[in-house]
């Protein structure tokens, strides 16, 4: 791609108003163009201006850095910047307006391809990766920066490399990475792996905890078992023994059975009452009350309406409501409004549902109601049980009986049975306290497996999420390491590439000097020698630039500031030759000082040179309006410009000041 | 869906008697709760509980719409709403009843039901001086604790 300035036009800034057309002899940019401005006229800001253009980078500017931009003592609303470029001979054209009222930049962008003007910053695609404000330095610059390169201690080479190869890409993935990572993990809790170390210890310690749980539940129940038929059978050995002796003999058999029978009582009234009390309308007359009250108020109150909800959802469909009356707008919503009030089909066969199950309960019978048969069910109960005690004194007696007669067995049998009962409730008590489905937990230790089996899967929970985390955590490093690693690869590698490719130029651009770049560290390093003259590291940066930006078959023009500015004139006489060498335009803003030596070489060195001289229209200037050719002047209300060597070479002002 | 819930304390308070042979599943203590509360209008929404079913249990398929009717009846007293107050009682039913749920409850009408199960549990705690050791002993109380709370 090759990209020329083909001119620009300014308006209503702190720089003169003047459109510069830099088109030489066949009609293309000159190759060399030299603007001559006294110092003063606005060269500084005619560049940054160039800079806002191409890049786009007004939009940043603060209010009071703009309204800076308008002419001293002017009152216009707003300022033009113009830069035409030339894209492989077609024409891309910026046009920035600063308003200097509301202190903002706006853009205009025209090319072949873009389909006219577009009201914003918007290059052709091809064009944008080298419109960045780092890359842009790279040539449009003032004279001091080629000599900056071989400063120690700066790190201008290397800049001009980043920009250069666009590193600063690496930099937006590694945002782009940190970004992605903050936004994965922005919902808080731990990210680090020493707390994933930490989730899974408490992971272990709930597992070893609920393992341990298992295990005494599984002895609990076994010693409940084991106890458990060890209880029976001692009750058993009482038994036969109670039952055995001759003076106990007959009572223990008849209490036996009475004992046996008043079990068997109570559990089927127990059994009778449970499933009475299941129905609420046995359980008391007044829950029966209640529901029947309940379902003459709904027979009174018309509930559930016979016309429900969708009744007049339907209505509202009609082209007329059940009146007569055109169903408008108002009336549909209206009715849509007051039907939400209304019980819809489901609701209202629930209700219906629910009388009909209070009439079917309530209805007269000839057996007794719920609540009758629930009192005496209860009554039974309480018959039985009084039974089944009554049967178990008199076996205790009977057993008391005989231990009170010496009966040392029977009351060892008696005194394991008592121990065993309590060692028994123990192990119950355990087992409940293990399987309890407490979903809370008490502040001690955690009893219920079901609780451990909870805290256990929220901890699971916590380590597959922050093991996500890590992971994410580790792939963020490697990428970071690899993008930093390619940064590092790509310099060396575009370090070697230009040493070499500056060191070819330099043998053809100083044939007759030695002077070669030994290695490029931050800056640039001479070969075998530690110190150059002016001269000699001016053309060592112009020609590392030039090679830098002649890489990847592009080509871009060298827009300078002050390009010989503080050297003296036989070196300037060597820049001179050497700049038409390196590029295709060069764009030079001088001050008449800058000429000697400079101007001559450039010019002998190139066939196409074009000399613009421009100064402010003010009072003092007026001397040389006198003298200016007949051909070639160019004058608008803040400023004159002269297209003419000889003119540009006999100017002799270098501050605006000294007019 | 919002399903029925117990006090985890009413479970520990039942824990003797949580084997008895006619108890079939742990939603008969639940229904005697239950029944304590609306007998004694008391219900309580705050205290920790443990999830349950979501539907009512077969044993209680039969007095489901019952209980459906006494927690209208609770609420509407709660409220102060007089039972002759037509579009209260239909708005009441709109709040509490949906044909839908598996449990034929809306979410505030499974919380009602909920609540008034936990303030009998508070109710039943309160009058007697233990917890139930015997299943059958317990039984022949409820029923007095039961005439107490519709007699107080």
């Amino acid at each position: 791609m090759q990209i020329s300035l083909a001119g620009w036009a300014v308006s209503g800034m702190r720089c003169p108003d003047i459109t510069i057309d830099l088109t030489g002899k066949d009609g293309t940019p000159a190759r060399v163009a030299l603007v001559q401005m006294p110092n003063g006229t606005g060269k500084t800001t005619t560049l940054n201006l160039l800079r806002a253009a191409l890049t786009g980078s007004a939009k940043e500017w603060r209010p009071a850095d703009i309204r800076d931009l308008r002419r001293p003592g002017s009152s216009n609303e707003t300022g033009q910047f113009r830069a035409t470029m030339l894209v492989d001979g077609k024409p891309v054209t910026f046009e920035l307006t600063l308003d200097f009222d509301a202190g903002t930049a706006s853009y205009r962008t025209t090319h072949p391809g873009g389909g006219g003007v577009r009201p914003r910053w918007d290059p052709p695609a091809a064009m944008l990766q080298f419109l960045t404000p780092a890359f842009l330095d790279l040539f449009i610059f003032d004279g001091e920066f080629a000599d900056d390169l071989l400063k120690q201690g700066t790190q201008r080479a290397d800049e001009a490399i980043g920009a250069l190869c666009q590193l600063d890409l690496l930099d937006n993935v590694t945002g782009t990475v940190e970004s992605q990572w903050k936004k994965a993990t922005s919902q808080g809790g731990p990210k680090s792996s020493a707390a994933l170390d930490k989730l899974n210890g408490e992971r272990d310690g709930l597992i070893t905890h609920q393992a341990k749980l298992v295990k005494a539940r599984d002895v609990a129940q076994r010693k409940l078992e084991q106890g458990t038929a060890e209880a029976a059978k001692l009750e058993k050995k009482i038994a036969e023994k109670v039952g055995s002796v001759e003076t106990t003999k007959t009572q223990h058999g008849e209490a036996q059975l009475a004992h046996q029978n008043a079990i068997n009582a109570v559990s089927v009234a127990s059994g009778m009452v449970m499933g009475l009390i299941r129905m609420p309308l046995a359980l008391h007359p007044r829950f029966a009350d209640q529901l029947v009250l309940l379902k003459d108020n709904l027979d009174k109150l018309r509930l559930p309406e016979t016309s429900s909800a969708q009744f007049f959802e339907d209505l509202v469909n009609d082209v007329e409501c059940i009146c007569g009356r055109e169903m408008n707008d108002a009336a549909a919503q209206e009715i849509r409004k007051r039907a939400k009030g209304y019980l819809d089909y489901d609701e209202s066969a629930t209700i219906n549902a629910l009388k009909s199950d209070i009439t079917r309960f309530v209805a007269p019978s000839d057996e007794d109601s719920r609540h009758e048969q629930l009192t005496k069910a209860l009554g039974a109960l309480t018959k039985a049980k009084r039974q089944q005690r009554e049967a178990q004194q008199t076996l205790s007696v009977l057993t008391k009986k005989l231990i009170d007669a010496g009966d040392a067995e029977l009351e060892g049998w008696k005194t394991a049975l008592d121990a065993l009962t309590i060692d028994l409730e123990r192990y119950k008590q355990a087992i409940f306290d293990i399987d309890a489905s407490s979903e809370e937990e008490t502040g001690g230790t955690i009893l219920s497996l079901k609780l451990v089996k909870k805290k256990l899967d929220e901890v699971n929970g916590k380590i597959a999420d922050l093991s996500k985390t890590v992971e994410l955590k580790n792939k963020t490093d490697i990428l970071n390491g690899i993008l930093e690693r390619a940064e590092i690869f790509a310099r060396d590698a575009i370090r070697a590439d230009l040493l070499s490719a500056t060191n070819e130029r330099l043998e053809v651009v100083l044939a007759n000097d030695p002077l070669r770049v030994g290695k490029i560290d931050q800056s640039l390093h001479l070969a075998n020698q530690s110190g150059a003259s002016a001269g000699q590291k001016l053309s060592v940066g112009y020609t590392f630039l030039m090679s830098a930006l002649s890489r990847g078959n592009n080509d871009f023009p060298l827009i300078v500031d002050s390009p010989a500015g503080p050297i003296d004139e036989g070196v300037r006489r060597n820049i001179g030759k050497l700049i038409p060498e390196l590029c295709t335009q060069f764009v030079g803003f001088t001050i008449n000082t800058e000429r000697p030596g400079f101007v001559q070489a450039l010019e002998k060195a190139s066939d196409d040179c074009l000399f613009l001289t421009m100064f402010r229209r003010t009072e003092g200037t007026k001397r040389l309006e006198v003298k200016l050719p007949s051909q070639g002047v160019t004058r608008t209300e803040t400023a004159t410009l002269v297209r003419d060597r000889d003119y540009f070479m006999q100017f002799d002002v270098t501050d605006e000041e000294e007019l | 869906m919002a399903r029925f819930r117990m006090r985890n304390d009413a479970r520990t308070w039942f824990k003797q008697i949580a084997d008895f042979e006619h108890f079939k599943t742990d939603f008969d203590q639940y229904y005697l709760c239950l029944m304590a509360g609306f007998a004694s209008g008391r219900s309580n929404e705050t205290g920790t509980t443990t999830e349950m079913v979501e539907s009512f249990v077969e044993d209680y398929k039969e007095a489901s719409r019952f209980l459906i009717g006494l927690l209208v009846m609770a609420e509407l007293k709660k409220a102060g709403i007089e039972i002759f107050e037509r579009d209260s009682v239909r708005d009441m039913f709109k709040r509490l009843v949906d044909p839908h749920s598996p449990n034929q409850l809306t979410d505030e009408g499974m919380r009602r039901m909920n609540a008034y199960a936990s303030g009998g549990y508070d109710y039943l705690s309160e009058q007697r001086e233990t917890k139930p050791y015997s299943g059958e002993e317990f039984l022949r109380d409820y029923a007095q604790l039961i005439e107490g709370a519709v007699a107080a």
